[in-house]
């Protein structure tokens, strides 16, 4: 590995804001990371870009776990606290038993399942 | 006196003569036998005199090795109670030594002993509070699972109230 994802994410992020011309950009880019054998962590670098992005516009990476298929209504109840500039990822965790882990930029945490009281009321 | 002699039948020169004889004889017999004899005689005499006194002196001398030795028994009995008495004490002494050490290892043992019961308990009972703990965590979890839709709407909007609470994405923390 040539390059570390964040640097990739860096990189496309500023070739971005100077052109406008996204297709061209993203092939050009796709090339380069190929060039460098980098396929394998282009997730990762898509992933840093977003992230990146997303807290550009002043936002926050925010992942929300449930613990099984839960409803639409308690799925909105949960995204309706967040902004529209949100990146918002849902996902489905069965080791949380029940409830709903909430991590916000990878740092901080609302961790309301199951499993955590449990944790909790026996450690 | 000449008749006197004549009338005893006495011839003079043979009286002379025999006179003379004697004497040679009698020198000869001192010479020859009488002084040898009597060096002899006082040889053995001073020889015997001397055995006598180095008897008396050898006697002397046991006497006085056998008093020595008497003196060196007694001083020897009383070097030998003397170390026997040090000896007894000595012994008194590392008895009572072995005997403290003793008591002290035992007590040690029983307080190693003590604690390692009271170990072994202590785990028994983390263990045994371990295995209630999943136990429990485990019925807890399969009620759950028989009927999730309660808590997992409770935990849901409870978890909806404590983001709204810290102000959307803005703050959070752990709850």
């Amino acid at each position: 590995m040539k390059y570390s994802p964040k640097d990739y994410a860096l990189a496309l992020s500023s070739i971005f804001e100077k052109s406008k011309d996204e297709k061209h950009l993203i092939s050009t880019f796709l090339k380069v990371v190929r060039k460098n054998g980098d396929q394998k962590i282009l997730p990762k670098i898509l992933e840093v870009f977003k992230k990146t992005e997303v807290r550009k516009n002043g936002g926050s990476h925010i992942k929300v776990e449930f613990a099984r298929e839960t409803k639409e209504v308690q799925i909105k109840s949960i995204l309706k606290q967040f902004s529209p500039k949100d990146w918002v990822e849902t996902s489905i965790n069965p080791s949380l038993i029940a409830g709903v882990r909430i991590t916000l930029d990878g740092e901080r945490e609302i961790d309301n399942s199951l499993s955590r009281k449990l944790h909790k009321l026996f450690k | 006196m000449s008749e006197l002699i004549h009338q005893l039948g006495l011839d003079w020169k043979l009286l002379a003569s025999q006179g003379v004889n004697f004497l040679i004889l009698l020198t000869s017999l001192t010479f020859l036998i009488y002084k040898p004899l009597i060096k002899i005689t006082d040889e053995r005499r001073r020889k015997i005199e001397l055995g006598l006194a180095g008897a008396e002196e050898i006697e002397k001398r046991l006497k006085k090795i056998d008093l020595m030795k008497e003196e060196k028994l007694a001083e020897a009995d009383k070097n030998a109670i003397k170390i026997i008495g040090e000896a007894e004490k000595r012994g008194d002494k590392r008895f009572e030594e072995i005997l403290k050490n003793a008591e002290s290892r035992a007590s040690e043992v029983m307080i190693e002993a003590a604690q390692v019961a009271e170990q072994k308990k202590q785990e028994e009972l983390n263990r045994l509070t371990e295995k209630a703990n999943t136990l429990i965590k485990e019925a807890i979890v399969k009620m759950v699972e028989l009927d999730p839709k309660y808590i997992d709407e409770k935990l849901i909007s409870r978890a909806a109230e404590v983001i709204f609470a810290n102000g959307g994405s803005s703050s959070g923390e752990k709850t």
